[in-house]
């Protein structure tokens, strides 16, 4: 099977400056991108993230990936993480955020999912947009209208996560699955990014910076430069080559991103 | 054991020989696991042990409760906090509460006749219930192993067989039909709650009605999202020093709190079919059940759960460009389409087709099967779509709008695309 989607990425971590142990987790190699920032002490959360990050590795390799791939792994992440719990009596847990390359009808796709707050986002037409929805507290509020937006980035609570892997939580993943266009620049991170450098920062690095490793780099040692107080983890995924007609084969073809047009307007039928 | 309730916002899981009262914000998740624990068991301490897994195991995050295990004339009752219960036994009465405890109260009462679990202000007129989970001010369960008096509704024999279903015989009187019980659509949404519980008119109430049983998803472990109230309660602090350290605190960890008080964990953006509470709404996978004449075909047959039945086929489509399509799920079918945010079970297929012309919307229509129906929605395209049916003109479609289609029907989309239905049920 030929590919819809190719892609060239870029990963970096760092302990950050406060912290004696990276719980962060990431695999970043085709067709799977994702982060994880694992929680709860004495090497728990070091373990969980890890053990969900090689629930997914065995996909490594394949084309594209179908829903049932990415939540047949994520089961076998959630008893993994399960098992830790049990074997340390502790309460392992983890996020996991990213994306898959995915396919309909042979054109490239993004299937992004996520648990927790840990972040996918999508730089196109020179915006940076959050694709995924944290699973927080402070995110709820927003959500109710409680908070702002800015409030919350100061909320003491943000760091509560609603949903996670392990932790006594469900697990259940949000997704999001959309046509990839090329030149699309995706960004997973972890909260350590997030919470340290604002959306317009991480804006102007992902587009300074025109190699993915050295993006991935930049937002990292920016994250650590604004205080590190987290462990901080990057992964930035460039659509080089994208099939975007149904049963095409990949070639730079970006005729049909344009919009619809009215019949009236193409000469059409009625 | 008869049970007669009076309606409220409360939830009662009632079986065989077990009542549970569970509050009106319990998480959806907490409720389906309690219930499906429930099946085959008379033993008080397991009930306790549901909920307490259920609360994450903590003191902390258990929810007020009542939780009655009758045995013939003996029951055992639990309490904690605010439900207040009242048993006539032949030796007097007992006022059991959770009042003043941490935990919660346990009694044994022997040679009791009758039980009644106050929560808040109910409706006047009780009504009697067989099994099910109803939303509740007030229940009273009679053990009916004296001769002592029946008061409310009609009542309705349970027999021994666990799980009975909802619906019973005709009622004596109109004021006193059976009700049916409000399905719990996988979520109970506060700010949806029906005010009253909706009783089934007479004339309605035939032996041979279809149950509304509570649509509990029995599927392991993925109890999709539960409890989307708009009115989010924070978790109150948090509970013990082990959840988050000073450090954590100050530094950022990450701290995973399970969320309390039917604090919001759902995806806002799940679908959620409208006019879905008006307590008569039966789900897909009991349609289907009920269209094989399944368990629920006799109301003295024992209730089985239903299983979920993701994978069950309601017909398909087939597309003139040859793609087709098992209608087992939601799908979208357009030039580029796709999914905005969605829970695993509810991701829609997507089908990708050529539009040389341009013709057809990058997501251009929404095929969903709706109960044992199937509807199609135009998504606000720009040249729109058309229902061709055999002996009628075509038909535009309104657009956002849902248009039930039928085995035989095509969807003309342009561009020389058009969808078919076969096979629907």
């Amino acid at each position: 099977m030929t590919a819809s989607l190719v892609v060239a990425s870029g990963a970096a971590t760092h302990t950050g400056v406060r912290r004696s142990l990276n719980e962060d987790s990431y695999i970043a190699s085709a067709p799977v991108f994702l982060v994880a920032d694992g929680m709860g002490g004495h090497q728990a959360g070091e373990r969980a993230s890890a053990a969900v990050v090689e629930s997914f590795s065995t996909l490594i390799g394949r084309t594209a990936l179908a829903l049932d791939d990415v939540r047949h792994a994520l089961s076998r992440a959630r008893s993994a993480v399960d098992e830790l719990s049990h074997a340390d009596s502790g309460r392992a847990g983890t996020t996991l955020s990213g994306l898959v390359l995915a396919a309909v009808d042979g054109m490239g796709y993004w299937l992004v999912l996520n648990i927790g707050d840990s972040r996918t986002y999508r730089l196109a037409d020179g915006g940076l947009e959050q694709i995924s929805v944290d699973h927080s507290v402070v995110q709820e509020l927003i959500d109710s209208g409680e908070l702002t937006a800015s409030e919350a980035a100061h909320d003491r609570r943000r760091n509560i996560i609603t949903r996670a892997i392990g932790a006594g939580s469900t697990g259940d993943a949000d997704y999001w699955m959309f046509p990839a266009d090329l030149g699309d620049r995706m960004l997973i991170c972890s909260d350590g990014l997030s919470s340290e450098v604002p959306d317009h920062l991480i804006r102007d690095i992902l587009f300074r910076e025109s190699d993915p490793r050295g993006a991935a780099r930049a937002l990292v040692d920016a994250a650590v430069r604004a205080g590190g107080r987290d462990n901080v983890t990057a992964i930035v995924v460039d659509a080089v080559l994208v099939a975007s007609r149904p049963g095409s084969p990949v070639e730079t073809d970006e005729a049909d991103i344009a919009d619809t047009r009215p019949r009236e307007a193409a000469g059409g039928m009625r | 054991m008869r049970v007669n309730y009076r309606s409220g916002q409360w939830n009662a899981l009632v079986v065989a020989n077990v009542v549970v009262v569970l509050p009106p914000q319990a998480d959806g998740a907490l409720i389906a696991d309690v219930w499906n624990g429930l099946s085959g068991t008379t033993d008080l301490g397991a009930v306790v042990d549901l909920l307490s897994l259920g609360s994450g195991g903590s003191l902390a995050g258990l929810p007020d409760f009542a939780a009655l295990a009758i045995d013939g004339s003996n029951v055992r009752i639990a309490v904690r906090g605010i439900p207040d219960v009242v048993v006539s036994a032949a030796h007097g009465e007992e006022h059991i509460t959770g009042k003043d405890v941490t935990t919660w109260s346990e009694r044994l009462v022997r040679d009791a006749h009758r039980v009644e679990v106050t929560l808040q202000d109910a409706a006047e007129l009780p009504l009697p219930l067989v099994g099910g989970i109803v939303r509740v001010g007030a229940v009273v369960v009679e053990t009916g192993e004296t001769s002592a008096a029946t008061s409310g509704g009609g009542v309705v024999r349970a027999g021994n067989a666990a799980n009975q279903p909802v619906v019973a015989a005709a009622p004596s009187a109109p004021e006193e039909a059976p009700v049916v019980a409000p399905v719990l659509a996988e979520v109970p949404e506060a700010e949806h709650v029906p005010a009253e519980t909706p009783v089934a008119g007479p004339e309605e109430v035939l032996a041979e009605a279809p149950v509304a049983e509570p649509a509990i998803k029995a599927e392991s472990g993925e109890h999709e999202a539960s409890g989307s109230s708009a009115d989010t309660l924070l978790p109150e602090d948090l509970e013990t020093e082990d959840d988050v350290d000073e450090f954590d605190m100050l530094w950022g960890a990450t701290v995973h709190k399970p969320a309390v008080n039917g604090s919001v964990v759902s995806p806002v953006g799940v679908p959620v079919a409208a006019g879905d509470h008006d307590g008569a709404t039966i789900s897909l996978a009991e349609a289907q059940a009920l269209r094989k004449g399944a368990p629920v075909a006799s109301p003295e047959a024992p209730t089985v759960a239903l299983p979920v039945t993701p994978g069950a086929t309601i017909g398909r489509i087939r597309l003139s460009t040859g793609q087709t399509a098992e209608l087992d799920r939601t799908v979208i079918v357009g030039r580029r389409p796709r999914s905005t945010r969605a829970s695993g079970a509810n991701l829609p297929h997507l089908m990708a087709v050529e539009s040389p012309q341009q013709d057809i919307s990058r997501s251009h229509l929404e095929i969903r099967p709706e109960g044992d129906t199937v509807v199609v929605i135009d998504l606000h395209t720009t040249n729109g779509s058309t229902l061709l049916r055999p002996g009628a003109d075509p038909v535009r479609l309104h657009p956002g709008e849902q248009t039930l289609v039928l085995s035989g029907d095509t969807v003309d989309l342009g561009d020389g695309v058009t969808i078919a239905f076969e096979d629907l049920p």
